[in-house]
């Protein structure tokens, strides 16, 4: 987005512990002096440009206040340490990302402060789409990519009994990587795509059951 | 080594095969001893026991998944595309098996289209050798498997070539089932003009992956099978060796509130604790106006809570101390004074008691599919123990159902301070459903379990209807005595909620529990459900 509008963009990799003085600035020790150091935040409001707050879920509670204003028709930061406000231009844009689902069951955004975006959704690919990406990805056939698209969206239906979330696409493009390079090895196949995602013997045995099914068009 | 459930392995293999449409069917693992192959009934499947060694052998890598793959996909195509029990009529044993041995090729290829793959899956498990080492006409049939399997005849055998043709001429022609019979029969007339000997009861289908094929047919001695089948799997597992033995039932009284008479009908409804039991404070219950219990057990000493070894009247515990006394004891020799058994009662700081609607019209099934609302219900409590034991929240999971005043039976499954283990698991998965809802009665005994147990308890209700009894001809009654009793919870600190499944009556429920604290979802959606209630739980319990 930020290449194709031609923006600077600013990213901050939210955590637990990402506070208000992270995203807007501190004052720092410098010499004999304390200065002001603007956070990502203010940068990207006083030059203008896109802040990505990534898994903005995770940064605390303070940390996201200070959004209010900005993300809201006054499209104001106020830094009450240094006594400014600052007016964001027309070309700033926020864009945060988080996680839905079952990560939310413990941690939500408040719905005030979703309210004042605009939402995409992301989920998995459709099986055609998924396979391509893998394919193109990894270079494998596109057998195999098919196959594991499939094995992919098995293991997202099974999500939600034992199983916290499904293989990935990110873990199927490993997985293919791995297999164009060592053809035939199952035991690749189990530590690329079962044991990252559990460790429960039950669902581990289910996703077992279901691997004969890639291996078969490894065998193609 | 590790342990695999296998009624639960095969839940999650189900559900990684099935497709989105499609609807989980029920499934039960038979510890009869006597099934040996997976059975399909029209429930769902039936695992046998011994399978559950071979599960955890997977692991271990000695078992190969590709069998427990091909017997799950295949048992899959016959519950989507085969009908069941067509009339075995005047067909000998040879025609059955070699028209159940044509239909099982049917609904493999069919099951193909939905899970991609497994066409070659089941092809390896074909093994030509195999098939050629078995002996008699079993070799002969497993033979035409493989070759209708290939659709080629590798083997350049006649009765495979002519098994081929007509299986190819059955299926092109549109006719289905029936055809197959008709080309069945056909084969087996022919096999047995050539004078192969066929011995039914020693016959078994090959390859191993495949059922027995009971489901296809019906005669006598086969729907006594079946029906055995379905009883087995419909009988609570609580009898099983490996879960807790039954305890000795508690019985309470309640009193029940009328509300067209505005008074508290004194020690009304008999309520039968079964299950674990409480592990303390019953003892405790003051004689109240809605809570009155009368507790009529031998076993009201046991539950008084726990014994905590101190010395010099400190609160700490000395192991040491704790070992010589018990020496001296054992010894008969006095202990020394200055350590004394302190009674003491451990309280949690905050808890759920998840109850659960155990009343007949829970065993209505979901429309189009085999699952019951009680099935669902069952798989929304593995949810929600997932949630809190993330969350590090105690729970507890009890049931109840009644038939009239005189028997409202509440079963505790699970008690705050016992993990949620297998033992655990499948007391629930053989809790069964009948009788009535008498809400009120069962509210009131929630509390009992709960308010001296938990600084901050909250009782959630699993139900699917509204309170009813068959002794209550007046609708609004028993409402509102839950109404009353919920008010008084609350009164008492007791958090009160509800997930009513199903929107019919939903406004009742939305009466006895407040709006705010009822949940209203359709069958389908309990999981999403779940984790809305689980938020409310948050919120109130930090």
């Amino acid at each position: 987005m930020a290449q194709q509008l031609k923006l600077p963009m600013w990213t901050v990799a939210c955590n637990e512990d990402t506070s208000a003085s992270d995203l807007v600035g501190r004052f720092i020790l410098k010499g004999n002096e304390t200065p002001w150091i603007d956070g990502p935040l203010t940068q990207a409001v006083r030059q203008g440009g896109i802040c990505y707050l990534d898994e903005v879920i995770e940064a605390r509670q303070e940390a996201l206040v200070v959004l209010n204003a900005l993300a809201d028709h006054r499209r104001q930061l106020f830094i009450d340490k240094t006594n400014e406000v600052l007016h964001a231009p027309a070309h700033f844009m926020l864009v945060v990302s988080y996680n839905p689902g079952y990560q939310s069951v413990m941690r939500d955004l408040k719905e005030s402060i979703k309210q004042r975006f605009v939402a995409v959704r992301f989920d998995y690919p459709a099986i055609e789409l998924e396979q391509n990406i893998i394919s193109s990805e990894s270079g494998c056939t596109s057998a195999l990519a098919r196959a594991l698209a499939n094995f992919g969206a098995s293991s997202r239906k099974m999500a939600g009994s034992g199983l916290f979330e499904g293989v990935s696409t990110r873990m199927l493009i490993h997985a293919a990587k791995l297999m164009s390079q060592q053809t035939g090895q199952q035991n690749l196949l189990e530590a690329a795509l079962i044991d990252p995602v559990t460790d429960e013997p039950t669902i581990r045995a289910s996703l077992l059951a279901l691997l004969p099914l890639v291996m078969a068009a490894v065998h193609m | 080594m590790a342990t695999v459930i296998a009624d639960k392995w095969l839940e999650s293999v189900l559900r990684g095969l099935q497709q989105p449409e499609q609807i989980l069917p029920v499934v039960s693992v038979d510890r009869s001893q006597q099934q040996q192959r997976l059975a399909i009934t029209p429930f769902g499947l039936s695992l046998p026991h011994s399978l559950s060694n071979k599960l955890s052998g997977v692991l271990q890598g000695d078992y190969k998944p590709v069998d427990l793959l091909c017997m799950v996909a295949h048992a899959q195509a016959h519950l989507k595309h085969s009908a069941f029990f067509q009339p075995v009529g005047k067909f000998k044993h040879l025609s059955l098996a070699l028209i159940s041995l044509l239909e099982d090729e049917r609904v493999e290829r069919l099951i193909n289209d939905d899970i991609e793959g497994i066409g070659a899956v089941f092809t390896s498990r074909m093994d030509m050798e195999q098939a050629l080492s078995i002996g008699g006409v079993e070799t002969q049939l497993a033979k035409m498997s493989v070759c209708l399997n290939r659709r080629h005849n590798v083997f350049e055998d006649y009765w495979c070539g002519k098994a081929l043709d007509m299986y190819e001429q059955a299926l092109s022609g549109g006719g289905g089932f029936a055809a197959l019979r008709e080309a069945g029969s056909i084969l087996a007339n022919d096999l047995g003009q050539m004078r192969y000997r066929f011995d039914h009861t020693k016959y078994a289908v090959w390859p191993a992956y495949r059922d027995d094929n009971s489901i296809l047919w019906t005669d006598a001695s086969a729907d006594q099978k079946v029906q055995e089948t379905v009883t087995h799997s419909r009988t609570s597992s609580p009898t099983e060796p490996d879960l807790p033995p039954k305890e000795e039932k508690l019985i309470f009284y309640y009193d029940e509130w009328n509300a067209d008479t505005q008074n508290l009908n004194k020690a009304f409804v008999t309520v039968n604790h079964l299950g674990l039991l409480p592990v303390s404070g019953l003892q405790r219950i003051p004689l109240r106006a809605a809570h009155t219990a009368y507790l009529k057990s031998r076993r009201r000493r046991a539950m008084r809570g726990e014994f905590k070894l101190s010395v010099d009247s400190s609160e700490q515990l000395w192991l040491d101390k704790a070992i010589e006394r018990s020496i001296d004891l054992h010894c008969q020799i006095s202990p020394d004074e200055n350590i004394f058994l302190q009674w003491q009662r451990q309280q949690l700081s905050a808890g759920v008691m998840v109850l659960i609607d155990a009343s007949e019209s829970a065993n209505d099934r979901i429309a189009g599919s085999f699952t019951s609302i009680l099935d669902l219900e069952k798989k929304a409590i593995t949810h929600l123990a997932d949630f809190f034991q993330s969350a590090r929240i105690p729970f507890a999971v009890s049931s109840f159902h009644s038939n009239t005043k005189d028997a409202v039976s509440i079963t505790l499954h699970k008690d705050f301070v016992s993990p949620w283990t297998d033992a655990q698991w499948r007391s629930l998965q053989g809790l069964q459903a009948c009788y009535s809802t008498r809400l009120g009665a069962a509210l009131r005994h929630m509390s009992t379990l709960c308010v001296n147990r938990l600084q901050q308890p909250m009782v959630l209700v699993l139900t699917d209807g509204v309170p009813s009894d068959v002794d209550c001809p007046d609708e609004n009654y028993l409402w509102q005595d839950s109404q009353f009793v919920v008010a008084q919870l609350r009164e008492e600190g007791v958090g009160v909620m509800c997930l009513k499944i199903g929107s019919s009556q939903a406004q009742i429920c939305q009466k006895i529990f407040g709006s705010s604290q009822t949940v209203v979802c359709e069958a389908v959606n309990i999981e999403l459900a779940m984790r809305s209630v689980f938020k409310k739980i948050r919120k109130s319990i930090p």
